[in-house]
């Protein structure tokens, strides 16, 4: 048996187990507090066919990319400029404490109240929680560049352009993999709380609506919605770019 | 196109207990056009820190000086082939060699016959990862030549490599330098290895390093073993004239 069998056959057996565990707890609690998962997909079907499902989950998918693209530019940036420079370092670092420190409620609520309940706010919130963390990995990253690379570069006087684009940035590719990661799983969970506490639409403001009615099946219905949609970006995107940037290994 | 190098004093700062440490001293070196030079050495006495200043990934400030004769020399083009092969992993061999190519030169035709002379072509989308130490040494060496420098910088090139591969490497490089006449100053352990290659021998001394002794090599290059009788006679004649130069060697 091959590998990718062989790692096929143990990611379908893990689901599996886990939707028989959950299949099995439900007959044991009230069908009120933990739906069956069949019941969790008669939800999401209702929802898909009266189009609440896509309007939301599109709003929530919006903000997630909007927040995530503006998050990684921008952490990416200052996360390679504090590890090639050791002033702006020194400089940085305890704005870079401050933000990994501050709660990401905190941040929220702040936002809401500076800016407003309104669009900007939110996605200035959601960039914010997750700027320090990008930046955090982005820096690892850039000190440890390979001081060699540098110097044949340097040495040959390569282009600016061909310099970051060949020397520099396949150096950063697992740390952005990795703040990508991580950023995805972070933001998405950050735009529901700014979703619940300040907007009209998107999944965080139909959680709080099923809350509201404890219909933990709609609760479950959105989250399943949106993990599936991540599960797909993971293989859809970030696998493949990561086996192709990984050729060479 | 001569040059000289003249250092009065190169320190640096030991990174781990910040003492000064001195590299080289009072070095006074003149070096003709397409000259063969090689520079021999015990370890630590500053033949790379030369080097990195001639290259310029060391700053100088301003303790090298290039000759008046021709001040053009600083930009004229430079191959380097470091110690390490220090190809970029993520790169196959082809765009390696790409990697260091000049912006709007016609550098296609130039890398075709570089891989067809190196004996490279059929593995040009190999990544180094997958050849062999050799061949990336030939890589690296085939990447240094690609801009056809005026001077090529080799520190210890061939370390670590087992015979056959060493000779077959003198092979390309003394065929290129036949065919293409370049001054090449080349860092090595062995004696004998700059004896069969190089036309003169640069002796440092212990660091800080500076010139102890300057030899003329008179040995017909008929063959490329650094065991032949041409290269043990000389060998025998230098070491004999000099115990002393071999001290902290090999």
């Amino acid at each position: 048996m091959n590998t990718f069998v062989y790692n096929a056959i143990l990611r379908i057996a893990s689901v599996s187990l886990f939707f028989l565990i959950w299949q099995f707890s439900s007959y044991f609690l009230d069908v009120e507090l933990l739906p069956s998962p069949r019941n969790v997909i008669i939800k999401i079907l209702e929802e898909a066919s009266n189009n609440e499902l896509f309007f939301h989950t599109i709003i929530t998918l919006k903000r997630v990319f909007i927040s995530f693209t503006i998050a990684m530019f921008i952490g990416t940036f200052f996360g390679i400029y504090m590890g090639r420079n050791k002033t702006a370092n020194v400089f940085l670092d305890d704005w870079l404490v401050l933000g990994l420190n501050i709660p990401a409620l905190v941040i929220i609520i702040l936002c809401y109240v500076w800016f407003g309940l309104n669009e900007i706010a939110a996605i200035l919130a959601v960039s914010l929680n997750k700027i320090p963390m990008v930046s955090v990995i982005m820096r690892e990253g850039a000190r440890a560049i390979e001081k060699d690379y540098v110097d044949v570069a340097k040495f040959y006087k390569i282009p600016k352009k061909r310099f970051f684009m060949k020397v520099i940035l396949p150096q950063l590719y697992p740390y952005l993999l990795s703040s990508a990661r991580s950023g995805l799983s972070l933001i998405w969970k950050i735009v529901l709380v700014v979703e619940l506490l300040g907007r009209s639409n998107g999944v965080g403001f139909k959680l709080y609506g099923f809350f509201q009615f404890f219909d933990i099946a709609g609760i479950l219905a959105y989250t399943f919605t949106f993990v599936l949609l991540i599960i797909f970006v993971e293989f859809a995107l970030l696998r493949p770019f990561e086996k192709k940037i990984n050729v060479w290994k | 196109m001569d040059f000289k190098i003249k250092i009065k004093e190169k320190c640096y700062i030991n990174k781990h207990d910040k003492k000064k440490i001195t590299a080289l001293k009072n070095v006074d070196i003149k070096i003709s056009a397409n000259e063969f030079v090689c520079i021999v050495g015990p370890s630590g006495c500053g033949k790379t820190t030369l080097m990195n200043m001639i290259g310029g990934l060391i700053s100088s400030n301003d303790q090298i000086i290039f000759s008046k004769e021709n001040s053009s020399f600083v930009n004229q083009n430079f191959g380097y082939v470091f110690q390490s092969s220090r190809l970029l992993p993520w790169l196959n061999i082809k765009e390696n060699i790409e990697l260091v190519t000049k912006e709007g030169a016609d550098n296609k035709d130039r890398i075709e016959n570089l891989l067809e002379n190196f004996g490279l072509k059929e593995f040009e989308n190999y990544y180094p990862k997958s050849i062999s130490g050799g061949m990336r040494r030939k890589v690296s060496l085939a990447r240094a030549l690609i801009n056809q420098p005026k001077v090529l910088l080799m520190d210890e090139p061939f370390i670590s490599l087992d015979q056959p591969t060493s000779y077959s490497l003198y092979d390309v490089l003394l065929k290129y330098w036949n065919r293409n006449p370049i001054t090449i100053i080349f860092i090595t352990h062995n004696l004998k290895e700059a004896i069969l290659l190089g036309d003169r021998i640069i002796f440092f001394s212990q660091r800080p390093g500076t010139v102890v002794f300057d030899h003329k090599v008179r040995i017909k290059k008929t063959s490329l073993n650094v065991d032949s009788k041409e290269v043990e006679v000389e060998y025998d004649k230098l070491t004999k004239k000099h115990p002393k130069l071999l001290n902290g060697l090999l």
